[in-house]
């Protein structure tokens, strides 16, 4: 009897084992076949532990980074990737995590079942990123672990629904009716843009971004896992060029420098692709469960989808996005060092998407102005919080890399100031 | 019959589209399609009969020679049915 009970509580210890339980309650409810629900069960198990080998390689390879960056500038630079924290908070925050997730997502189906805020968040990944900040800042509150899954349900739940709720407005312009809601946790970011756009910008149906013409070689910037490995790469080589070759080559041997550099880039891409992998088999079993669920309990509801979605509607605003979110982090790094904040490296990957999306918001209110200036200012806030709120997690261990997105610096901090605030952590 | 769908890292934007296709290919009784999500670096190494994603990665994929569905509305289920039974009649 004992051995039974210490194989299941060890099992059920392993967050990997409740990702798959989910998945197993959600293939069920879907009344798929013995044969779905094993082999889908089996695959959210190995994708969660896929993850976790992802998230060693990225630890792996940011440490001698560090160590170069801290010898040549002596600063602490911070490359933000949601995945990578997010995967490296699964090995000892799993547990709370999967919790988090999985009640986080059930709560969204019961508040858009009773609420007008009828909205489907079907962004699991971040789904997945918020139950990760949620589960490591309230566990630095001292409070016992049920405790820490039920307010990070209330949070997850909560921001399902209110985050679409408050893109709406501008949803409505970008696709022209009520079928998309923005579900994805740069909302906060995309609204200022928005604004911003309103205020300062021009008149979006004469000056739209989508009236200008680009030039073909830009769609490279399209690759992002490429554009982190480069982005790395360049971040490497310009400290390891600071470092000084001897100190360099207690990592690299004897392998050339650059060469080294260059390799520790994609080194960074490599774990960022297995990362995704694991992902990737984790949201195929969960996020179909998931809608076809809530098909049934709030069929009027509208899907909240991962900010692509939108950029169909606006594809040159993404461009003008992508430089003027560039300038912006170009900006707020030229300001961390003078003002003493940790530094955020400037990622394109953000460009990408944040910068893309929060330009559609600005095009959307006012048009090419509204689009560069709304996104440009995305950039300078979305470093500045990421900066602000990095200590927090440095100080816990997470060296290197944090959340991206605006909307998790946001809770980050606001969780830590609540926390201070009562004298919990 | 191979359907994939493509997006930037394979987990987003692609499974809102294996999602809506699945559910299409069944209102249509369609039998015997497997279709998956990918990101756009692993499209490539795929040999699929179909491919549905946005316009800028269907022209990246256009010189694979492999029938496509651009979609700009990834929820517009009438859409993608319309496109679905017009590249089906043809095969």
């Amino acid at each position: 009897m004992n051995l039974i009970l210490n194989i299941l509580s060890s099992l059920i210890s392993q967050a990997a084992v409740l990702v798959a339980l989910m998945s197993c309650i959600g293939l069920v409810a879907q009344k798929a076949s013995f044969e779905k629900v094993m082999t889908g069960t089996l695959k959210t198990f190995l994708g969660f532990l896929i993850m976790g080998q992802g998230a060693g390689i990225i630890t792996g390879m940011l440490e001698p980074l560090n160590e170069i960056m801290m010898e040549a500038f002596n600063i602490q630079g911070v490359i933000p990737v949601n995945e990578a924290i997010s995967a490296i908070a699964s090995e000892n925050y799993g547990t709370q995590m999967a919790l988090i997730a999985f009640f986080g997502l059930i709560l969204n189906m019961v508040l858009a079942r009773i609420t007008k805020l009828k909205y489907i968040f079907l962004s699991g990944h971040h789904t997945i990123f918020m139950a990760a900040l949620c589960a490591v800042m309230l566990s630095t509150f001292g409070i016992p672990d049920i405790m820490i899954i039920i307010i990070g349900t209330g949070i997850v739940g909560l921001l399902s629904i209110i985050t679409p709720a408050i893109s709406m407005p501008f949803m409505r312009k970008i696709t022209g009716g009520d079928t998309i809601a923005m579900g994805h946790w740069a909302t906060t970011c995309y609204v200022i843009s928005g604004l911003i756009g309103s205020v300062v910008g021009g008149d979006p149906k004469t000056t739209s971004t989508e009236d200008m013409k680009f030039p073909k070689w830009v769609s490279f910037f399209q690759e992002p896992v490429l554009l982190m490995g480069i982005g790395v790469f360049v971040v490497s080589m310009v400290s390891c060029a600071f470092a000084g070759p001897q100190f360099v080559s207690q990592y690299a041997g004897d392998t050339n420098m650059a060469v080294w550099a260059f390799i520790q880039g994609f080194i960074f891409s490599a774990g960022v692709t297995v990362i995704l992998t694991g992902v990737r088999m984790i949201l195929a079993e969960l996020v179909p469960a998931f809608k076809g669920i809530s098909d049934k309990i709030v069929p009027d509801a509208i899907p909240a989808l991962d900010c692509p979605s939108v950029f169909t509607f606006a594809p040159n605003a993404v461009l003008v996005g992508f430089f003027a979110y560039t300038i912006g982090q170009l900006i707020a790094f030229g300001l961390f060092i003078p003002l003493g904040m940790t530094v955020i490296v400037p990622t394109l990957l953000h460009s990408f998407f944040m910068g893309g999306t929060a330009a559609i918001f600005g095009n959307a209110t006012g048009g090419r102005r509204g689009a560069f200036i709304g996104a440009l200012a995305a950039g300078i806030l979305n470093n500045f919080l990421c900066s602000w709120l990095y200590p927090v997690f440095g100080s816990l261990g997470f060296i290197g890399t944090t959340f991206a997105d605006t909307d998790f610096s946001i809770i980050g901090l606001l969780l830590y100031y609540i926390g201070k605030m009562f004298g919990l952590s | 019959m191979k359907v994939v769908c493509v997006c930037a890292f394979g987990l987003g934007s692609s499974l809102i589209l294996r999602m809506n296709v699945e559910e299409v290919l069944k209102k249509l009784g369609v039998k015997n399609v497997n279709v998956e999500v990918v990101d756009i670096g692993q499209a490539r190494g795929t040999r699929p009969d179909l491919i549905v994603s946005s316009h800028s990665f269907c022209e990246k994929l256009a010189d694979m020679g492999v029938p496509m569905i651009e979609v700009i509305n990834y929820v517009d289920k009438n859409f993608l049915e319309e496109e679905i039974k017009q590249i089906l009649k043809l095969q």
